[in-house]
């Protein structure tokens, strides 16, 4: 009987320093993370998963992670540039998430906004942003479509500096 | 028939900042081969390791798994032992507030404890005796 007692007891602070570890290494990381609140307590519904839909469009990509907070889910994307700054691309990327997690698990809802997250010399930051509407995502498919049969002649950027870094500077002019 | 092919959240979201460069993109590379300068080479390597170590330390830190896992860990997970045990925590343990505390304090020591077990064949021994000794106490 003493040497169960003892057993017991041994595997009771075992288990709960190994437990005391792993619970000041997630504080640690959740600190460094610098995660939006809601995201602290939600679960990780899928992390670097492939998905698609074929309705309304084709669609397909790897959102980095999905949240699930109760029946609502949140996507989450990981950017590593210098600036702190959200592009419309990050925008129009997770929103197309968005879209095929809509056709794909119609028992969730999918929260209209997300997270960029940026990683960089500065640490870890979460920007909040609006997602774009559904018909917004079809208009570009149509739009890519359009320029794929070459119906339509390419826009080119608004935004000069991108030009100065594009590998195509010297074949752009005459396209 | 030719199937019409997905199109990616990446290339719609190229779009919207330069038709022309996807344009170029297309008639001028491999579907697969992006033209990339070094500079740009040299980002995309950092950010898909930093995107590695995110997706290990994120599903580290979240992932709930509801099994038994030291049970799973010293017996396999079709066993009869691991499915009485959780038969035992489905039906008596889960009907009063302290096997609910105990499952608890459970699920958040037990994983730790099922790695070791895994790597180790004589705690596996020592898990498997103490696990049977429990077994016939319970049934």
């Amino acid at each position: 009987m003493k040497i169960i007692a003892i057993t017991i007891i041994f595997i009771t602070l075992f288990s709960y320093c190994v437990w005391y570890i792993l619970k000041s290494n997630k504080r640690e990381w959740l600190k460094k993370e610098n995660l939006p609140k809601e995201l602290i307590k939600a679960k990780l519904f899928m992390s670097e998963k492939y998905i698609s839909c074929t309705s309304p469009r084709r669609l397909c990509g790897f959102p980095d992670q999905v949240f699930a907070v109760s029946k609502d889910l949140i996507i989450v994307d990981t950017k590593s540039r210098d600036s702190n700054i959200v592009y419309k691309k990050d925008i129009v990327q997770i929103s197309v998430y968005a879209v095929i997690l809509r056709k794909k698990y119609k028992r969730k809802r999918v929260r209209d906004y997300g997270y960029i997250r940026i990683d960089n010399y500065r640490g870890i930051s979460y920007k909040k942003v609006e997602l774009l509407s559904e018909d917004e995502i079809i208009n570009l498919y149509d739009r890519n479509e359009q320029l794929k049969k070459f119906n339509s002649t390419a826009n080119k950027t608004n935004i000069k500096p991108l030009c100065k870094t594009c590998v195509y500077q010297k074949k752009c002019f005459p396209y | 028939m030719f199937k019409k092919k997905h199109t990616s959240a990446t290339e719609l979201a190229d779009l919207s900042v330069c038709e022309t460069k996807v344009v170029l993109d297309r008639k001028l590379t491999n579907r697969f081969i992006k033209k990339h300068s070094e500079k740009q080479k040299k980002s995309i390597r950092i950010g898909n390791k930093k995107h590695e170590q995110h997706h290990k330390n994120v599903t580290r830190h979240y992932k709930e798994d509801k099994r038994c896992f030291i049970a799973t860990a010293t017996f396999g997970n079709e066993h009869p032992i691991t499915a009485s045990f959780r038969l035992f925590r489905d039906e008596k343990l889960e009907k009063s507030k302290a096997g609910k505390i105990f499952i608890k304090i459970y699920y958040a020591t037990s994983p730790a404890l099922a790695t070791i077990i895994d790597k180790s064949p004589s705690i596996k021994k020592i898990s498997q005796y103490a696990l049977i000794f429990i077994h016939k106490k319970i049934t």
